[in-house]
């Protein structure tokens, strides 16, 4: 029988997998409570997340840049820059990025941020779901991208 | 809704594609607050409707205006970080 979390996840796969479909992003399933997927940027190339929701809806997911051929995450030839949200820190920095808080990963921008709190931050919004994050990401890529790290 | 005087729109939202017609003289911000309804997305929520990267604002201006017509694909985007 599926858990709530389980039941959760479901559902907001079928809402992902319908939008990337719609958009023309690459979605792929991974092991272990995680997918990847690829968008385009404002210069025509393609950007890659990895997206670990293993502690998702209690935690934030931990959207990471990886590359796509080798699995190599948040390389600096991988991580787009540009505007806050595409951090010179090389993170996403938003609460309901995991990879945001300082206490969990020494890049973070934010030692101010509560973990536990993060629906509930001002700055979440109504970047609730897995596939608003994966809209606004992309939407970011589109509008506030300048350039890779490296 | 017939002919053109309606724009037909596809919209990625936090909870799958929307597909509906308005009138072009339809404001944005019935658009945002027609789609949120019908996909059950949180009232008082703040979304912001994009087209191709970008943001469709201000919110009282008509569809017409940003010269969108036909079958038009648009992005439904949830406010927030970025700090």
């Amino acid at each position: 029988m599926a858990t709530v979390r389980e039941k959760i996840l479901q559902s907001e796969e079928g809402d992902l997998v319908e939008v990337a479909r719609f958009k023309g992003w690459q979605y792929a399933r991974q092991e272990n409570n995680a997918f990847k997927l690829g968008v385009p940027a404002k210069d025509g190339s393609w950007v890659w997340l990895l997206c670990d929701h293993s502690e998702y809806p209690g935690r934030p997911p931990a959207w990471h840049w990886v590359n796509p051929d080798t699995g190599v995450l948040d390389a600096p030839g991988d991580t787009p820059l540009g505007g806050g949200f595409l951090h010179s820190s090389g993170t996403i920095c938003a609460p309901w990025n995991r990879l945001a808080y300082r206490q969990v990963n020494s890049r973070g921008p934010h030692a101010d941020w509560d973990l536990a709190n993060w629906k509930s931050n001002p700055h979440t919004g109504a970047c609730h779901s897995l596939t608003a994050m994966a809209l606004r990401i992309a939407q970011e890529l589109r509008s506030s991208f300048v350039k890779r790290m490296a | 809704m017939q002919g053109n005087q309606s724009v037909h729109l596809q919209i990625a939202t936090p909870k799958g594609v929307f597909n509906g017609s308005f009138p072009k003289t339809a404001k944005i911000s019935e658009v945002i607050d027609a789609v949120v309804a019908d996909r059950g997305l949180k009232t008082g929520d703040v979304f912001e409707l994009c087209h191709d990267g970008q943001k469709l604002t201000p919110t009282t201006r008509p569809l017409v205006s940003f010269g969108l017509e036909g079958t038009v694909k648009l992005e439904l985007i949830a406010t927030g970080s970025g700090v």
